[in-house]
């Protein structure tokens, strides 16, 4: 008998190999059929901090959240122990580097003074000294089994081998890890060596050499193998994808045929478009796909304008970018809104204000994308709650943005930017691409003709065909005119064509119910934090309180028709939001354009993912007492 | 009397996260800390004075970080183990982002 579900840690300095580590260990579970989400928690440095990964690992499904505690910390370095010792669960293990024992915590100099003191504190207060010795004597008295091994000796041995230069030694300290933990878990040395063969594409010498350094990991630690044992899978995949949120994002905006994408690099944006630089040309079946054209930009504003002007020669275009560069593309969004321009702007909120936690996450963008930019005029935002409506909420920000023309902001976050996970194949049947072109009428084209609200686009150069585009208020040729008549036709058209989206957009596009009605609370939320919640409503119903996700996936124009009929089935009681935001703004959305007052909030604002422990834990506060507002805020 | 062991050569370059490995500056070799040869030269103040005014820095093991001035030298020098320089990981530009 072994475990269903698992959650572990990998830490080590930014730079050293962890990344590398959760591809390979990711690709080694997916291959042997577990479901695996992990989230990636790093400094905005480029080298050196402590970064780590967060992993939960299924045998029946893609798990949807993480948690605290963890079954198994395997660690780099001393400094992952010192910050993370406290996550694991009794009957838990520890793996560590047995050469860094005498380390001190306070001759780490990477770690943040308050982090130091915090830790020197709570030693002292377990009654051990400030070296990783005492804290393993900690971590033993607590049932944790604590598996040292010398990273020195399979380093010394590898170099010696393989005449290995050592300034590659990252690449296999990472084999150290990923062999460790894949032993542990009763994983076999076949799907280690698939990871391997997955992330070491082409580079048939790297496989030979972790093969190596796991074959050495498994002769010392033998006796130590199946020790979390996972369980036998049971999940029904027959294929996954194993992909990041930026990854599946990429992916689906091929499918939705995008032809210019443009983006100025930002964290956690940037890896999309280097996705799509990868495959501006693929070649399925013997037929060219694309071409499609990325460009970095100067600038932000650079990437919207050209985004735009892509738009208008009748491409799907596309920009991405997080909360820094998302201001300076303001004026941008206001002009295709003036001109009608369908574009999609995909938004990975981070921590601000300003560059604020350029490298973690955060939901506070919400008000600031719903309401940005200067006069009124239809834009559209929407969210995606997995990796999965990524990729379908992907295409339908084409299909909206290019049916209505107008702007539409995919709103999304670091959280689901960074994190693995093992993801179905979309069912590409579902996928509808709808252009929305309408035939250009014969005679005199006027771009902007007001007899409906969707009026012809006709794409520049387009033959015999001429048009004109300016910021200002225009005719429906598009030429300059502050005529008032002409200003309120233009001006309502631009803004009316947001009833046509609340109109025709299907409800369960915009907002999705999970769970059985009727029952005791009603959590809502919208973005990331769907995972997190569903599993908390599962973990709160053990405890005797049903409830239901309201997922709001369509945040502008608000579903209020829909978020009201489902309030009004509930009796509109023990309604909670919850948001990685000070604020929880959701809430204050659904006041503004639904009239529905909810005081309980739960607010998480550090940068690092809500986990399931924690969540429960606020969620059945809020259900149990008068508090209103609880604010959590673990993970380190 | 220090050991005379690669981690306290002067010779030794120790990787930039794992210093217990690193690369012997005289054979270009990896080695570890505690391997040995009769090439070895302790890493006296003297030394590292010499490559700091040579190479116009030293590294300091312990702290991770690079020293450019001298005073700064013989302050680590008292209780923290010194190197002429660090091997930087090559991977790094493969593992994570942050712009």
């Amino acid at each position: 008998m072994g475990f269903s579900e698992l959650s572990l840690i990998l830490g080590g300095p930014q730079g050293s190999g962890l990344e590398t580590s959760m591809l390979v260990l990711s690709r080694a579970l997916a291959y042997r059929g577990y479901g695996v989400v992990a989230d990636r928690e790093y400094y905005s440095n480029i080298v050196g901090r402590h970064s780590y990964i967060h992993m939960s690992i299924s045998s029946k499904r893609t798990p949807r959240s993480l948690t605290y505690p963890v079954k198994l910390l395997v660690s780099m370095d001393a400094e992952t122990v010192f910050t993370h010792f406290k996550d694991i669960e009794s009957g838990g293990v520890l793996f560590y580097d047995k050469d860094v024992r005498a380390k001190k915590v306070t001759e780490i100099p990477s770690i943040e003074e308050s982090l130091r003191s915090r830790i020197a504190r709570d030693l002292k207060a377990l009654g051990a000294g400030e070296d990783l010795e005492s804290v393993l004597g900690v971590l033993r008295g607590r049932g944790v089994t604590t598996i040292g091994m010398s990273f020195q000796e399979i380093l010394r041995d590898l170099m010696k081998t393989f005449g290995i230069d050592p300034r590659s030694l990252s690449r296999y300290v990472s084999g150290i890890i990923t062999s460790s933990a894949a032993l542990l878990l009763g994983l076999d040395r076949e799907a280690l060596k698939y990871g391997f063969e997955r992330v070491f594409a082409a580079r048939a010498k790297l496989v030979e050499q972790n093969v190596y350094v796991a074959d050495s990991v498994w002769r010392e630690l033998k006796s130590y193998e199946g020790l979390l044992r996972l369980d036998y899978p049971e999940t029904e995949f027959s294929e996954v994808l194993v992909a990041t949120g930026n990854d599946v994002v990429a992916i689906a905006k091929i499918v939705a045929g995008l032809r210019y994408q443009s983006y100025y690099p930002i964290t956690p944006a940037a890896d999309e478009s280097f996705f799509l630089e990868k495959y501006e040309v693929s070649e399925v079946d013997g037929t060219i796909v694309g071409p499609i054209v990325v460009i970095q930009t100067e600038d932000e504003i650079a990437a919207i304008n050209s985004a735009i002007g892509a738009s208008l020669a009748g491409v799907r275009s596309s920009t991405a970018t997080s909360g820094p560069g998302f201001d300076l593309m303001v004026e941008g969004i206001s002009w295709a809104g003036m001109n009608e321009a369908p574009v999609v702007i995909t938004y990975y909120q981070r921590g601000g204000p300003s560059t604020g936690l350029p490298t973690r996450g955060s939901q506070s963008d919400l008000l600031s994308s719903a309401f940005a930019a200067h006069g009124e005029f239809a834009k559209v935002v929407l969210s995606s709650g997995d990796h999965l409506d990524a990729f379908y909420d992907t295409v339908l920000a084409f299909n909206i943005a290019e049916k209505y023309q107008l702007p539409v902001i995919h709103l999304l976050d670091k959280f689901l930017a960074n994190s693995t996970a093992t993801i179905p194949l979309p069912d590409l049947g579902r996928v509808r691409i709808e252009r929305g072109l309408k035939p250009v009428p014969p005679g005199t084209y006027k771009r902007f003709n007001l007899e409906a609200l969707i009026s012809p686009r006709a794409p520049l150069g387009t033959p015999g065909v001429i048009m004109w585009y300016t910021g200002d208020e225009h005719d429906e040729f598009g030429h300059i005119s502050e005529e008032p008549e002409n200003r309120v036709r233009m001006y309502s058209k631009r803004i009316e064509k947001l009833k046509l989206v609340d109109e025709e957009v299907p409800g369960d596009l915009k907002l999705r119910v999970y769970g059985d009605e009727g029952g005791d609370f009603c959590l809502i939320g919208w973005g990331s934090v769907k995972g997190v919640a569903l599993d908390a409503v599962d973990e709160i119903a053990k405890r005797g309180f049903r409830g239901i996700y309201v997922d709001v996936k369509m945040l502008w124009p608000f579903p209020r028709r829909e978020l009201l009929e489902v309030l009004r089935r509930s009796g509109f009681g023990n309604v909670v939001a919850v948001e990685h935001s000070y604020g929880v703004n959701i809430a204050d959305l659904a006041a503004m354009a639904a009239g529905v007052q909810i005081r309980k909030r739960i607010a998480k604002f550090t940068g690092r993912p809500i986990t399931l422990s924690e969540l429960t834990q606020a969620l059945e506060k809020t259900l149990t007492s008068d508090v209103d507002r609880v604010v959590i805020s673990y993970g380190g | 009397m220090v050991e005379e062991r690669c981690g306290n050569c002067v010779n030794y370059s120790p990787h930039v996260y794992y210093p217990q490995v690193g690369r012997c500056l005289v054979f270009s070799t990896g080695v570890s800390e505690s391997d040995s040869c009769d090439k070895f030269k302790r890493a006296s103040i003297d030394e590292l004075l010499n490559a700091l005014g040579g190479e116009g820095s030293v590294y300091c093991t312990t702290c991770g970080a690079t020293l450019v001035d001298e005073e700064e030298l013989k302050a680590h020098s008292r209780n923290h183990r010194l190197a002429i320089r660090a091997v930087i990981d090559e991977a790094i530009a493969e593992e994570a982002r942050a712009d």
